[in-house]
């Protein structure tokens, strides 16, 4: 059956032309076209990046300042137990920060991608209103809500439910809260983009071929968004490492993260290459985290098991 | 006789105050190839749709294999479709695809490999086996398609317009070779196109739909020689119209006024009978006639234009009263015949038929 039509399969995939201007032309137009963005990175990207590694390099002067002598010393400390809990305290919060956001984050863009199309923009809207006030400000309120003499404790203690107020806040659960609440939209949109794009005939193929809903939902619909979910979590885990303030405010100091580190090491220890060298570590982090989603966003996976 | 396969009692579908649908009757029998056949957004696709169960009816009850399926689930019916689209899985190989409904069905591992190669030998596509889709041909990805339908062993396979997106010369290749295979398998077939050829080509029998109701229910042959309305008649192949007013009738005949004569008919040929009434006629049963005919139906006309496309040569002709009708010349007549010359056609009462204006 049909022989002739695989023997024609050939012609069918593009041949990639082979584009040959010459040389000189194409470098001058790309240069006028990217020059903005090129001098913009360099002036407020590389430039910044590497004061940052060379100071990362030096020793700290005696008064706080930085000693022109080369030394590994900076990156070497990170392995005393202090800094590598600190570390692994800074990746800890983050999964869990992005596991949260992005369970509750899913069932909560599935259902804004699936609810009738004129209330979607409200209900996207409902998500991105908070960004409208300063975190700073939303985080005090958390504080409001939850310290010690608190609205919920004042509540609970009015109805009864408690004799003692609760321990609500200044603890690694109240850092959690803050993180996921700041993070929570940077998960539902990107959720919501890969959820409201999915071709709606693929879930009644699987319908039709017997799927039953939970299996078309693991079959189909999270293979297919899974980009979506990988993007949710990464805007998600990648800031957390760096929401000092939260962990600061909210967690009492107690949770010290990367950024609280960094933060410190600037502004209180005044240890500059070591506050550097803890940014190029997180740096360096966050790009393996990213190189991971280029990873298994541009690779197509084929489950051979299916649930 | 034996239960329908598919059964539509009386059901219509409204979309808020829009008719999609509406008095929807139809009995597919066991094995047959029944194809609904109609233009572009007559409501075909949402009839199909309420077989396989992704829409509801609004009225009325859809049947399968003998048991009433309105609130049914997709997933337990006995039926699969072929997307238009063929909404193959992006994100799987095509021994995954077609796999994927036995899966489902937690059918054992070894028969799932066992039915799915034999699936991809009839289609073959052996050697496609771990390809993604979007490494085949359209062709290739309609096989994929019908394969990932048929490894189920449905009792009814939908098919909503499946050689759309395929070229013609493919499209004819995959007519024969879907009219085959569902021969040879003995599945029923319910078939959605708005192309008239297919249908005719493909079909045990046709359903005409034209905006959400059904025109005419018949075997191809009826359905082309026989058109029961004006529309049919107009959207099935080529045909010419002349109105006319009946003047009187007898045991056989009506007797029809137009192009100022009298026309005869054969009665049972009259679907529906009023004093405004269209006779339908097919270029290819029109002859050119040196003088009239006794056995024939006979009109004078002038030759006006002659378009030659390929297999034949069109005559345009114009009766007395301004109408043109176009007729096939033969192979007799052929160069016979000059712009402007007078001559008669004719054609046989048994070649016409009336409808309603
Ligand atoms: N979900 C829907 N909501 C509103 N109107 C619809 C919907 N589905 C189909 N229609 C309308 O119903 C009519 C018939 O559609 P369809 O069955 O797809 O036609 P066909 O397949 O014959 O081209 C069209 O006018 C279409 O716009
Ligand atoms: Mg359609």
């Amino acid at each position: 059956m049909l022989k002739k039509e695989n023997a024609t399969l050939a012609t069918d995939i593009p041949i990639k032309p082979k584009i040959k201007h010459s040389k000189k032309k194409i470098n001058l137009a790309a240069i006028w076209t990217i020059s903005p963005v090129t001098i913009w990175l360099l002036l407020f990207l590389f430039i910044p990046l590497f004061f940052i590694l060379v100071v990362s390099v030096m020793s700290r002067g005696t008064y706080g300042g930085i000693e022109y002598t080369f030394t590994l010393e900076n990156y070497a400390r990170f392995f005393e137990p202090l800094y590598l809990r600190i570390i692994v305290v800074s990746i800890a919060m983050a999964a869990a920060t992005t596991l949260i956001c992005v369970v509750f984050g899913y069932p909560f863009a599935y259902i804004i991608a699936q609810s009738p199309a004129k209330y979607r923009t409200l209900l996207l809207l409902l998500v991105i209103v908070p960004f409208w006030t300063n975190s700073l400000i939303r985080t005090y309120a958390w504080i409001v809500l939850l310290r010690t003499e608190g609205v919920i404790n004042t509540i609970l203690l009015k109805i009864g439910l408690i004799a003692e107020p609760l321990t609500l806040l200044y603890n690694s659960g109240a850092t959690l809260i803050g993180f996921v609440y700041t993070l929570f939209p940077f998960a539902v949109l990107p959720l919501y983009a890969s959820i409201e794009k999915l071709d709606r005939t693929f879930l009644e193929a699987s319908s039709d071929l017997g799927g039953r809903p939970w299996q078309t939902f693991l079959n189909v619909t999270l293979p297919l968004t899974f980009p979506g979910v990988v993007a949710a979590s990464l805007l998600v885990f990648i800031p957390t490492l760096g929401l000092f303030f939260i962990s600061d405010l909210m967690g009492g100091a107690k949770t010290m993260i990367i950024g609280n580190l960094i933060k410190n090491q600037f502004l209180t220890a005044r240890d500059w290459p070591f506050g550097s060298a803890a940014s190029i570590i997180l740096m360096v982090l966050t790009l393996m985290m990213i190189l991971f989603y280029l990873k298994v966003s541009g690779g197509k996976t084929d489950d051979t098991e299916l649930l | 006789m034996s239960v329908p396969m598919v059964e539509l009692k009386n059901v219509a579908k409204r979309f808020k105050d829009f008719v999609a649908a509406e008095n929807i009757n139809i009995s597919v029998e066991s094995g047959e190839f029944l194809t609904l056949l109609g233009p572009s957004g007559c409501g075909k696709t949402t009839t199909l749709r309420m077989i396989a169960g992704f829409e509801q009816p609004t009225e009325g009850e859809v049947w399968v294999n003998g048991q009433m399926v309105n609130h049914v689930e997709p997933y337990k019916r006995d039926v699969n479709t072929v997307f238009q689209s063929y909404a193959l899985f992006p994100h799987m190989s095509v021994f995954n695809n077609i796999a994927y409904g036995l899966r489902m069905k937690k059918v054992p591992k070894s028969e799932i490999k066992e039915r799915v190669e034999k699936i991809l030998k009839l289609v073959q596509l052996e050697k496609f086996s771990s390809r993604k889709p979007h490494q085949l041909s359209g062709g290739q990805k309609q096989r994929v398609a019908i394969a990932r339908a048929l490894v189920n062993n449905p009792k009814v396979l939908l098919l909503d317009e499946p050689l759309g997106a395929l070229d013609l010369k493919l499209r004819k290749q995959m007519q024969v070779e879907l009219k085959h295979l569902q021969q040879e398998l003995q599945i029923t077939f319910v078939y959605v196109t708005h192309d008239q050829e297919e249908a005719l080509t493909m079909s045990d029998r046709i359903i005409i739909m034209n905006d959400g109701m059904i025109e005419q229910i018949g075997s191809p042959t009826e359905i082309y020689e026989r058109p029961k309305t004006r529309f049919i008649a107009d959207f099935i192949g080529e045909t010419n119209l002349f109105e006319g007013a009946v003047t009187r009738m007898d045991d056989q005949f009506v007797y029809v006024n137009c192009a100022s004569q009298e026309i005869k008919v054969h009665r049972e040929f009259t679907s529906d009978l009023s004093d405004q009434v269209s006779i339908a006629v097919r270029p290819e049963k029109m002859k050119i006639l040196p003088a009239p005919d006794e056995e024939l139906t006979a009109i004078r006309g002038i030759l006006r234009e002659k378009i030659y496309v390929g297999s034949v040569t069109k005559l345009i002709f114009e009766f007395p009263n301004g109408q043109h009708v176009t007729v096939n010349e033969t192979e007799g007549h052929r160069g016979m015949s000059k712009i402007g010359d007078q001559l008669y056609i004719g054609w046989h009462p048994k070649d016409s038929v009336i409808l309603r204006a």
